[in-house]
């Protein structure tokens, strides 16, 4: 069986495109979720503090805590970012493994 | 004679391609990793510490006034969760790959330690007080999780 490249090529390009439009979406509901989150946390915060119920050095506290939070929801959609491209590289490499080995 | 040696160049040639293929580009479906494989361990770790959490919380809010909250009836729970965290953060940090995960947990740790001693300082804590504590550790929890189930 002969090597088609330009056949390789074309299904190398359609797991790209459909890999990478998965991952772009998961990572926009993602994004929606930790938005979302966030702001109801605040809110949540913020009626504390209105009630009396926090005083200077809680709410410093929380605000350095939703700072964490935001590091750590950017480290995550990192992670989320990597897992997407890796599977762009699985199928790529898949792709042309399966190719070769029909030629072998 | 001719298309015979033309055959057997073009053969060779594929051979090449392919032999040259194969040498270059299957080791990296094994080599070129971004992240840790999905650890289904770790994973029911953080499960199992967010509960833990949670549990510590919902306990407090349902079995004593804010006057009976005092520190020393519940610094063993928070000992308890904070050596969970910390051998959370061990394990994420020794996984290769890892720095944001591991990262997360460390995250999680300083907020839980804060959170102690904000108990301590007090001698109490409140209703509106315990369930923001809870807001805050619970969508630090949601972010590891999903980081972790990134990795599936």
């Amino acid at each position: 069986m002969a090597f088609n490249f330009d056949q390789v090529l074309h299904d190398m390009l359609a797991v790209v495109t459909a890999q990478g439009g998965k991952g772009t979406k998961r990572v926009k509901a993602l994004v929606q979720t930790f938005a979302e989150q966030n702001r109801d946390r605040m809110e949540q915060t913020m009626q504390a503090y209105r009630n009396g119920e926090l005083t200077e050095a809680d709410l410093a506290m929380y605000l350095r805590h939703n700072k964490a939070i935001l590091e750590a929801q950017f480290n995550t959609v990192k992670i989320v970012g990597k897992a997407a491209v890796q599977n762009i590289i699985n199928g790529v490499v898949g792709v042309l493994e399966q190719a070769v080995r029909a030629v072998i | 004679m001719i298309t015979y040696l033309a055959g057997m160049r073009s053969i060779t040639l594929l051979l090449y391609r392919v032999t040259l293929l194969v040498t270059l580009l299957l080791p990296l479906s094994s080599c070129f990793s971004l992240l840790p494989k999905y650890n289904e361990q770790v994973a029911g770790q953080i499960e199992q510490v967010a509960k833990q959490v949670d549990r510590f919380y919902l306990n407090m809010l349902e079995h004593a006034t804010p006057e009976e909250r005092v520190y020393r009836e519940y610094q063993w729970g928070y000992v308890d969760i904070e050596a969970e965290l910390i051998a959370l953060e061990r394990k994420n940090r020794i996984r290769p790959l890892n720095k944001e995960s591991a990262r997360n947990c460390q995250l999680a740790l300083n907020m839980w330690r804060d959170y102690k001693q904000q108990h301590k300082e007090k001698n109490t804590l409140s209703d509106a007080i315990i369930e923001l504590n809870r807001t805050y550790m619970n969508d630090m929890f949601f972010t590891i999780q999903t980081g972790e189930e990134a990795k599936r």
